[in-house]
């Protein structure tokens, strides 16, 4: 049963990964603007803003611009004319809602229109009736579909680069928003673990410092008969910092980012402070698959194996006692040890 | 997106935790901290001085270790040695002459009667393969075991002692080991000796009166005379206080010298008059004469006795290790290795912590 849940885990982790989108490269400008035609609702922390016009617009303007194609972006005001503040400053896309109450319902009808800021063609158009949205999704779902829109589609190729006005008040999105990492897991569920690092090149590559530490942890086997447990707790002398290198599969804007990680540790007894005798070095391979909560945070799991190279493998599989691990499987040589499936959960934060 | 529709957020988040946590929860890192311990003195003890597998089963093979004979040309064919709060097991492993492999023999399991605390000493006899000897001042004194052709236990000639407070037994010569008993009877405290290679040929006994005016031992105690004629006690008293006492060679009436350095129940004397402290997962050795001491922690390695090695004339310590990998149906039986080291009894401190 194990095993099988394991096989549907592993499947639900990669499917991402084959289904993987590149977006496409074209760096876009973008002017917004949000029209109220009559008054409507927003829910914010469980109460109702009965004009949401501002929280509506400021979501949809931090919506487009954490996607990685989106170099710049400004609001218009109520009174500017789009195209001609398209063409002073070389503006690609105009996005321009109106949003308006369903009479008699809780829900809102947004309508729609993407323009292309050179040629003021109409690119995309459409109106759906959505419930009132809470702030929390305006901040996580609530643009995906229209962020999704944006990504794309490809304006007309301008045949004459502008200059960009001096004045020009546009936000400038810099290349990487947020490069520091830091992680808290709970390693196979049970072990809790801290990892912090950074990412490179557009946040696809990652480096991450840290530790799996097996100092506190919980335990509910049946018969792990060890002085070291007592009341489902667990406490061994046992940590294992390490490096992680790895690389996303898809950009810092996706909603869900796969990814692969390899980490290289050390296995380092704390009584007395030394390298274990059995096996002093590790690794573990883990696929991951990151979702993004809010802007710079994210709930990830990730699976894989655990591998002892230059070790007594013998005596690392003999260390497993003899306990109620029935879905876990692991493999030995005279000097290496395979440990299987291994996996961890948590939350990671990007700074 | 139908997916998102169908179950709300909050109840696929916690469904998924449940799942993962359910499935996780009852796993461990591949370590052993006794397996580890014992591994950082086998390396320093170098190559076994015989290793093979045996095919085990039962549960006291979770508790237990592997108790060869004192002759090494029947190292392979020994006892097994469990103990759990207090009670004593002991089964054979034998050969079996159809799958030639190692393993226990059938019907051969022996239960102590009772609940021996933690004072009970076994030991193979130095003349007989066939022979173990538990001693236990619970059981009356020194009984000898003997196993049959097929691996079966029975019990021989007990030697017992009157009004006894603690046993113990050292090593004499190659084929002789002492047996003692302390006793107070009509209030004395007394020692009575016998020597004995195998089960039918206890000597003496020889009885000791030596001075001592200190309360009688309050629990089973260790009570020996050394090779070196050095008379020994070590217990709890009435007071709640361990204590070792040391008689002299030759100064045996004296009151005897309470040798404070020594922090543990002895259970054992080796050759060269150093006593010994065997734990569950340590070994620590006193020197009396030097009031010096040393512990190695040997985790799953065991110390086992000492035998006089005649081929380099010289006392060896004998310890074994048992090591399993565990398969997932545990009542199937197992791989045990199964690994003998030695080391002169002089160099036992070379392995110390």
């Amino acid at each position: 049963m194990k095993r099988l849940f394991f096989a549907v885990l592993a499947l639900a982790v990669s499917l991402p990964i084959l289904g993987a989108e590149e977006p496409a490269k074209t760096p876009l400008r973008v002017l917004t603007r949000v029209v109220a035609e009559s008054g409507f609702t927003v829910v914010s922390n469980g109460s109702v803003v009965s004009n949401g016009y501002e929280r509506l617009a400021s979501s949809l303007d931090a919506a487009l611009v954490r996607l990685p194609r989106v170099v710049a972006l400004r609001r218009l005001s109520a009174s500017e004319n789009a195209l001609e503040a398209a063409a002073a400053a070389a503006y690609d896309l105009i996005v321009e809602l109106r949003v308006s109450a369903v009479e008699g319902t809780t829900r809102i009808r947004i309508a729609r229109r993407i323009q292309d800021g050179s040629t003021g063609g109409v690119l995309e158009e459409s109106t759906e009736d959505v419930p009132s949205p809470t702030e929390n999704e305006l901040s996580q779902t609530f643009w995906l579909s229209l962020s999704a829109a944006v990504e794309k589609i490809s304006p007309a190729p301008r045949t004459a680069l502008l200059p960009i006005a001096a004045s020009d008040p546009a936000v400038t999105v810099p290349a990487a928003l947020r490069p520091w990492i830091v992680e808290a897991g709970l390693y196979m569920a049970q072990f809790p673990d801290l990892w912090a690092g950074k990412s490179f090149f557009d946040e696809r590559l990652f480096v991450k410092l840290g530790l799996y530490q097996f100092f506190g942890g919980t335990y509910f086997g049946s018969s792990y008969s060890d002085s070291n447990t007592t009341f489902r707790f667990v406490s061994l002398p046992l940590v294992q910092p390490g490096l992680v290198f790895g690389a996303y599969f898809a950009g810092p804007a996706s909603v869900f980012r796969p990814y692969l990680s390899l980490t290289a540790f050390i296995r380092v007894l704390t009584d007395p402070l030394s390298l274990d005798p059995l096996a002093p070095y590790g690794s573990t391979l883990l696929l991951g698959l990151e979702r993004r909560i809010v802007p710079g945070i994210s709930a990830f799991l990730e699976l894989g194996a655990a591998f002892y190279p230059f070790c007594d493998g013998y005596l690392l599989a003999a260390s497993k006692g003899v306990s109620t691990d029935g879905g876990y499987g692991f493999s030995y040589g005279p000097t290496w040890f395979l440990e299987y499936p291994q996996f961890r959960f948590g939350v990671r934060v990007f700074l | 997106m139908k997916l998102r529709c169908l179950y709300p957020r909050t109840l696929r988040v916690s469904g998924l935790l449940l799942v993962l946590l359910s499935c996780a929860a009852c796993w461990m890192p591949p370590y052993d901290e006794a397996l580890k311990d014992s591994e950082l003195v086998v390396r320093k003890l170098g190559s076994p001085a015989r290793s093979f597998s045996a095919y085990l089963r039962g549960y006291e093979t979770r508790v237990g270790y592997y108790l060869p004979p004192r002759d090494p040309a029947f190292f392979r064919e020994g006892f097994w040695i469990a103990r759990e709060n207090g009670e004593l097991r002991v089964r054979c492993v034998v050969l079996d002459t159809v799958s030639l492999t190692y393993g226990f023999a059938q019907n051969s399991q022996w239960s102590s009667p009772e609940r021996y605390g933690d004072s009970v000493i076994v030991l193979p006899a130095a003349a007989n393969s066939s022979v173990l000897f538990v001693v236990a001042t619970e059981l009356g004194g020194i009984n000898p075991l003997t196993r049959d052709s097929y691996g079966n236990l029975s019990f021989g000639t007990n030697y017992a002692v009157p009004n006894q407070v603690g046993v113990g037994v050292s090593p004499l010569s190659a084929l002789v080991d002492r047996f003692c008993a302390a006793s107070v009877p009509a209030g004395v405290f007394s020692l009575t000796h016998s020597n004995a290679g195998s089960s039918a040929a206890f000597s003496g006994p020889l009885w000791i009166t030596p001075g001592y005016s200190a309360s009688a031992p309050a629990s089973p105690a260790f009570a020996a005379l050394s090779l070196g004629s050095n008379l020994y006690l070590s217990a709890t008293l009435a007071d709640g206080s361990l204590a070792t006492f040391k008689w002299g060679a030759g100064a045996w009436a004296s009151e005897p010298t309470r040798l404070d350095f020594i922090d543990k129940k002895v259970n054992g004397i080796l050759s060269d008059d150093r006593l010994f402290a065997n734990g569950e997962d340590a070994l620590s050795v006193y020197d009396s004469a030097a009031k010096t001491s040393f512990t190695i922690t040997t985790g799953k390695l065991r110390f086992l006795y000492e035998r006089y090695d005649s081929t380099s004339a010289a006392w060896v310590c004998v310890f074994s290790r048992t090591t399993v990998v565990s398969n997932s149906k545990s009542d199937e039986k197992s791989e045990h290795r199964i690994e003998i080291y030695e080391i002169p009894t002089a160099n036992l401190s070379k392995i110390a912590d």
